[in-house]
């Protein structure tokens, strides 16, 4: 960097012809990790500005102003919006909501090849899950992917794969940072964001909850006595049919990837190489981006307000002033000031502010994503994702899973250029609590060799709108299966005093298939529609061969990420 | 050098054409505007330099960048020909993906 630098100060020396006094001294300093936003993002350009300013200093001493390399330090950061989509992640949690709803039937574009090419970076993503595990009563996903959404996903499916009861089961999942970052305001849309609580690891860490609704069941309740002379009074109890809903599973995932030098000559090379595939994607996002950028930057009041020009030259000078003092807070509070200043200029100046801030917001959150999946090509896919689930079966013993995950493209370096994707999964799943004394089970319930392989497909000439899919599941339990006797699943009539863990074995034990065919059509802003058949030998209570179907609707939120005023960090 | 870089905000003779290249290791261009014409198509094969006349008046010059994959320092400087340059503006280490500035010609 330092011979970036030099090469930096030597051009803008030859150019002007400048007789600057160039001085090594040592500049003060921020420590940039310890600040906050807004200052944080700003922090690096403001440490360039005290080091030039440092190392050119009149012969009194003080910072020379008429430096040029001075002067285009203090350009970054006195223009708050010298990066605009640096400026727009920052104001994005402000106005979030209220921008997000004006915009939203419009942006981020209408252009039949930019929807397409869009609909192509943030919704073909084969190596996302949304789903949950095959083991719910209510999942489209017989293998899990592993990748995850940045910041939240929403999916609701119906359609059993292992089990033998057929449910609904809506699934909330996301990256621990992301939400974080959304769910306590922070900026999420910036390409390089400050660390919240734990962001190095909570980047690999997601989160997922799966609940089972409108799902059958029934409680016993005393009676008051018969209505009327034709009821025998022996009736005391009756079991009243009811639909609940309850929490079926807690997922937590964590991703090891390959350790890789972001600044390697190889990673380098690699970035090159996933951009240059990439080209027609990152070309239809950055015109997306250009102009959305146009719409709030050009023919804005604020680029010919004298006040506000006024006002920059003054904190210019107030900048100068805190280098030559060394005064590091000063110079920070300086920076706050402008900022909000600025920021309530734009606001104020210009009755569409806010409509044209979540323009930009969206765009940038596709942007954003893509730029994303291009690191994660350039990485390589991880090496493994390991994942843990607390299952609660609708009576059954309650699961422990833990499951590895393999993410593979035959032909291709990942999820973006590849032609498919294969996943494989291994998994082990042991029954929770206490084995009651003399139980006809082990603590195995089961083991788990799953593999799937998914291919984008074009319809309408479009060669992200589908992703078809073909999977194979095994299970192997050593035991049948056990079923909880409560007072929901005795037949009716049934009179009989159980023990509080009566429990009976259904189904056999050996070996379950299961095979499915799946078509996933990706639509417009992040929505998915999986609709898929599957076969199996057996399911998990009852002995014979089916057949089923499965159909969900899943929403990754990441795309639109400045809705929580932001998307996930590298 | 067609611009005047005195002063805090750039400035220019009217239709005087101007010479932007990006010095960062791996950020690229990938649009380029000045007010609302898209220039994109004067950015040359390296995705580093950018040519375009200056209207008179006010005018908004945007560049679209592909961020890098990690932190790095960049600045865009003017291209004055015969190897010699001037800074616009210069960014400490981050990731970017954007530059905006207004150039003013008369």
């Amino acid at each position: 960097m330092r011979r970036v630098m030099h090469r930096f100060i030597s051009g803008a020396l030859i150019c002007l012809g400048s007789a600057t006094l160039a001085l090594s001294q040592a500049a003060p300093q921020f420590e940039c990790k310890k600040e906050t936003d807004p200052f944080f993002s700003y922090c690096s350009d403001v440490n360039q500005f005290l080091n030039d300013a440092a190392a050119n200093k009149t012969a009194d001493g003080k910072v020379d102003r008429s430096n040029a390399q001075v002067k285009s330090d203090l350009r970054a950061f006195v223009f708050v919006d010298s990066d605009p989509t640096r400026f727009a992640a920052l104001l994005a949690p402000r106005l979030a909501l209220q921008a997000a709803a004006d915009a939203l039937p419009k942006s981020p574009d209408t252009s039949k090849a930019s929807i397409a090419a869009l609909s192509g970076v943030n919704q073909n993503r084969p190596d996302m899950q949304t789903s949950p595990n095959s083991n719910v009563s209510g999942t489209t996903a017989l293998v899990e992917k592993a990748g995850a959404p940045a910041i939240l996903a929403f999916a609701l499916e119906s359609g059993a794969l292992t089990r033998s009861v057929n449910g609904n089961t809506a699934t909330l999942s996301g990256n621990a940072d992301g939400l974080i970052r959304a769910l306590t305001g922070q900026q999420v849309l910036c390409f390089e964001c400050p660390n919240s609580l734990g962001t190095p690891l909570l980047r690999d860490v997601n989160l997922s909850a799966a609940f089972q609704i409108n799902q059958n069941s029934a409680s016993s309740a005393a009676t008051a006595g018969p209505a009327n002379p034709s009821t025998p009074s022996s009736i005391a109890n009756i079991v009243l049919p009811t639909t609940v809903g309850k929490l079926s599973s807690l997922t937590a995932r964590y991703q090891f990837w390959n350790p890789f030098d972001p600044h390697s000559a190889k990673f380098r090379q690699a970035w090159t190489n996933t951009a240059t595939k990439n080209k027609e994607k990152i070309t239809a996002a950055a015109k997306d981006l250009q102009e959305n950028l146009q719409t709030f930057l050009v023919d804005n009041p604020i680029n010919t307000d004298q006040k506000l020009t006024a006002l920059l030259q003054t904190y210019a000078s107030a900048f100068y002033d805190d280098a030559d003092a060394a005064n590091l807070n000063k110079l920070r509070q300086d920076f706050l000031d402008l900022y909000n200043a600025s920021a309530s200029a734009r606001t104020n100046n210009d009755p569409e502010f806010s409509k044209k801030l979540s323009g930009v917001a969206l765009s940038l959150a596709q942007y954003k994503n893509l730029w994303l999946q291009l690191l994660e090509e350039a990485k390589g896919k991880p090496l493994l994702t390991f994942e843990y689930t607390y299952n609660r079966p609708i009576s059954q013993p309650e699961t422990h899973d833990f499951r590895w995950i393999f993410g593979y493209s035959p032909k291709g370096n990942g999820s973006l250029s590849a032609p498919g994707l294969v996943s494989i999964n291994a998994a082990v799943s042991i029954y929770g609590g206490t084995i009651p004394a003399g139980a006809k089970y082990g603590r195995l319930h089961d083991g788990q060799i799953s593999a799937e392989y998914d291919r984008p497909i074009t319809i309408a000439g479009n060669p992200n709108q589908a992703t078809f899919s073909l999977a194979a599941y095994w299970q192997y339990q050593p035991d049948p299966s056990v079923l909880n006797i409560t007072a929901d699943n005795l037949a009716p009539g049934t009179n009989i005093q159980l023990p509080g863990n009566a429990q009976v074995l259904l189904g056999t034990s050996g070996s379950l298939w299961v095979t499915q065919a799946k078509v996933t059509i990706n639509a417009k802003s992040g929505i998915k529609v999986p609709i898929a058949v599957k076969w199996s030998n057996k399911t998990d209570l009852l002995s014979g061969n089916k057949v089923g179907a499965q159909v969900g609707i899943s929403y990754d939120f990441s795309s639109l990420s400045s809705l929580f005023g932001g998307s996930g960090s590298p | 050098m067609a611009l005047d870089l005195t002063g805090l905000v750039p400035t220019a003779e009217a239709n005087a054409k101007v010479t932007l290249k990006l010095i960062a290791a791996t950020a690229t261009i990938q649009r380029a505007s000045i007010n609302r014409n898209d220039i994109s198509d004067d950015i040359d094969a390296s995705g580093k330099v950018v040519s375009f006349p200056v209207p008179a008046g006010t005018n908004t010059l945007t560049l679209v960048l592909l961020p890098p994959p990690a932190g790095e320092a960049m600045q865009l400087v003017e291209d004055c020909g015969g190897g010699k340059t001037q800074p616009i503006v210069s960014f400490g280490s981050g990731i970017h993906a954007s530059i905006s500035f207004n150039i003013i010609a008369s």
